[in-house]
């Protein structure tokens, strides 16, 4: 039976996005099909515009708009965070999208910083490929008096943690570490042992 | 499908789809080898899955074999994270130099002991990477050696560098170009008894020339991050 290349090629090219397998794919581009066309160009022109019209923070490493980014590079302030926030603090973490969700959560009102990963020297993730030296960049101009580092419990992430503790204390800034351990309203009976550790060994005085 | 547990150490994981991994892992009986984890990021205990500490697992035996049982081998065998960077590289070399799929009963054992060091030594940073060096540069076939001389000929007083044909050779003078090394610090290198050298970034400089060497074209990406 003929079938149609470009739809084949659409399916395919749906797989990438997580959580989608080939079934999830081809309904996904049926649907598309079936839609009216003004619907699915407005898609596409959304899609193909975050190629081109978005990118990065060059401070924090958050996606911003082209002709934010770029009135940001030509600023001396940071203009992502609003002002009337503790640009003295940082809060690290390991990709923009760590910042939404800290920012969305929490009543924490300092800066931010995203690297782009975490280290990983047997996926050919060092310093510069995951932002480090813009971090350090900003510790020796900016004055931070403390690094909140939110970077997974993965050794990766436990390593990255490490390597940027170094590097703040040869500045002399505070650093702090996001706890981890027992989640709210978690029971003990439910919990892995590493993770009962981790908190135990993590207790607080009250 | 074995019921057999093996004892093992994870080196290495990557995502595979949405929800499984791949586990490089070191074992005591089938030496190094890839292991494909399915729907393993869904489930509670994936935080038992890493590397730095010993693992009972089991898995089939497919050309990619499928884990199918995992736990803990001894619950009390964390690491502190202030050695995480240095198990990275550890790793990275193990990754790197250790053929796949060919028993190596005595890296394991050198690697779980090395391990178990980590977890309770003092020690600083720098004996524990040379010492790292060195052992596993044994393990792999690739002993420190001197030049024709033996141990009992190493003057103390004297210099001595690292010619990597050769091993280590006396030198005049330590104004040479090689790095060298006072013979206090080489007989403490070849006797493995790190925490006396007194220069140990110059023994680390000298391993590393050793590693790159052997390495070839694939880098050592870890020296970005210990340098």
């Amino acid at each position: 039976m003929k079938e149609s290349k470009y739809l084949n090629d659409l399916i395919e090219a749906l797989t990438i996005l997580p959580g989608v397998g080939k079934k999830s794919a081809q309904r996904m581009a049926y649907i598309l099909l079936r839609m009216s066309k003004d619907k699915t160009i407005n898609l596409a022109n959304k899609l193909s515009k975050i190629i081109t019209d978005v990118s990065s923070c060059n401070i924090c490493g958050i996606y911003l708009d082209n002709e934010d980014a770029i009135l940001q590079k030509n600023s001396d302030k940071h203009l992502c965070i609003g002002a009337g926030r503790d640009e003295s603090k940082i809060c690290v973490t390991e990709s923009p999208a760590d910042i939404y969700i800290i920012e969305n959560s929490t009543d924490y009102n300092g800066d931010y910083f995203s690297l782009t990963g975490n280290l990983s020297p047997l996926d050919g993730r060092g310093p510069s490929e995951i932002g480090i030296i813009r971090l350090e960049e900003r510790l020796k101009k900016n004055n931070i008096s403390e690094l909140i580092l939110a970077t997974s419990t993965t050794v990766e992430g436990e390593a990255t943690a490490h390597y940027i503790q170094q590097l703040a204390s040869k500045h002399n800034i505070k650093v702090s570490r996001i706890a981890f351990g027992i989640p709210l309203n978690g029971e003990l009976g439910y919990l892995d042992s590493d993770t009962i550790s981790h908190a135990f060994n993590e207790r607080k005085e009250l | 499908m074995s019921n057999n547990l093996i004892n093992s150490f994870i080196i290495h994981s990557r995502p595979y789809s949405e929800t499984s991994m791949i586990f490089d892992i070191l074992t005591k009986q089938k030496g190094f080898v890839s292991v494909l984890a399915k729907g393993v990021k869904q489930k509670k205990d994936l935080s038992i899955l890493q590397p730095s500490r010993e693992l009972l697992l089991n898995f089939t035996n497919a050309n990619l074999p499928i884990l199918t049982k995992y736990e803990i081998s001894d619950t009390n065998n964390l690491i502190s994270t202030k050695f995480m960077l240095e198990v990275l590289y550890f790793n990275e070399l193990i990754y790197k130099f250790t053929p796949r799929n060919e028993p190596c009963s005595s890296l394991y054992k050198f690697y779980k002991s090395y391990i178990k060091y980590i977890k309770d030594t003092e020690d600083s940073s720098d004996i524990i990477i040379v010492g790292f060096e060195v052992l596993f540069l044994r393990e792999i076939g690739y002993e420190i050696t001197l030049d024709h001389s033996l141990e009992k000929d190493i003057n103390p007083e004297k210099y001595y560098s690292y010619n990597h044909q050769a091993g280590f050779k006396e030198i005049e003078n330590n104004t040479s170009l090689d790095i060298s090394i006072t013979g206090v610090d080489l007989l403490n290198l070849i006797r493995h008894k790190f925490y006396l050298i007194s220069e140990l970034n110059k023994v680390r400089r000298i391993n590393r020339g050793i590693i790159n060497r052997l390495v070839g074209e694939r880098k050592i990406k870890s020296y970005d991050i210990l340098d």
